[in-house]
């Protein structure tokens, strides 16, 4: 079931990073269009529904460096990067971090960067665990900053 | 302990970025920014167009929008057909 393999996902990241900076942990995640959306294309037709839910849906492959919190959007087997956001890890902006039995959720309030996705533990191998990590890191550098 | 982040390179015109603005392009070295698909570049995702090339940037909804009202028409079609068959 995982989307990526690790070497995919510390390659697209480790082509992000600068020079001395060190990728620690990464995971990844999804942010599918909104449940009423969702219900209403499912109701409309089960299959077309299911098909649009996963065109809407975006994939982020996120990783935590010594410096910076990066976010791919990503799409296809080879995890090609469309768009980049980053976060400086000593002014992260404040975060709500969630984990629940299938699913870890990340939410960064950024008035010009926010950001939401859910990673579900088998995303990836050790994606839950990156993503906690993930999820953890952000308080501890919010109270840092 | 969060180590202080280093002044890193402008990730649109490669000069040394120093936060919050790069001092040669202007821009803000740590906004979002997409990869251009013509010469896979990084542009501040707020442009139209790529800084580099000029190239007018495409929203993947311009076909998938279309593509999703297709399938929901064609299942219309369908459960027509099979109703009235």
């Amino acid at each position: 079931m995982a989307r990526y393999k690790d070497p995919i996902v510390t390659e697209v990241l480790g082509k992000q990073l600068h020079p001395g900076e060190q990728l620690q942990h990464w995971a990844y995640g999804v942010r599918q269009p909104s449940m009423g959306l969702i219900i209403l294309l499912v109701l409309l037709a089960v299959l077309p529904g299911l098909i649009a839910v996963a065109l809407l849906t975006k994939e982020y492959v996120v990783g935590l460096t010594s410096h910076r919190l990066l976010i791919l959007r990503v799409k296809g087997g080879k995890a090609a990067v469309q768009e980049i956001t980053e976060y400086n890890r000593a002014q992260l902006p404040p975060s709500k971090t969630s984990t629940g039995g299938l699913f870890t959720h990340i939410t960064i309030n950024d008035p010009q960067r926010p950001f939401y996705a859910k990673f579900h533990r088998m995303g990836m191998a050790n994606n839950r665990q990156h993503a906690m990590a993930i999820a953890a890191a952000l308080p501890q550098a919010q109270q840092a900053a | 302990m969060t180590p202080a982040a280093p002044a890193f390179p402008c990730p649109f015109c490669g000069a040394p970025a120093i936060s919050p603005r790069c001092q040669q392009c202007q821009r803000d070295p740590q906004a979002p920014r997409r990869i251009c698909g013509h010469c896979a570049k990084q542009t501040p995702s707020s442009e139209k167009a790529c800084m580099h090339c000029q190239t007018a940037a495409g929203s993947d909804l311009s076909w998938k929008i279309p593509l999703i009202v297709v399938l929901f028409l064609l299942a219309l079609a369908v459960s027509i057909a099979v109703h009235s068959a």
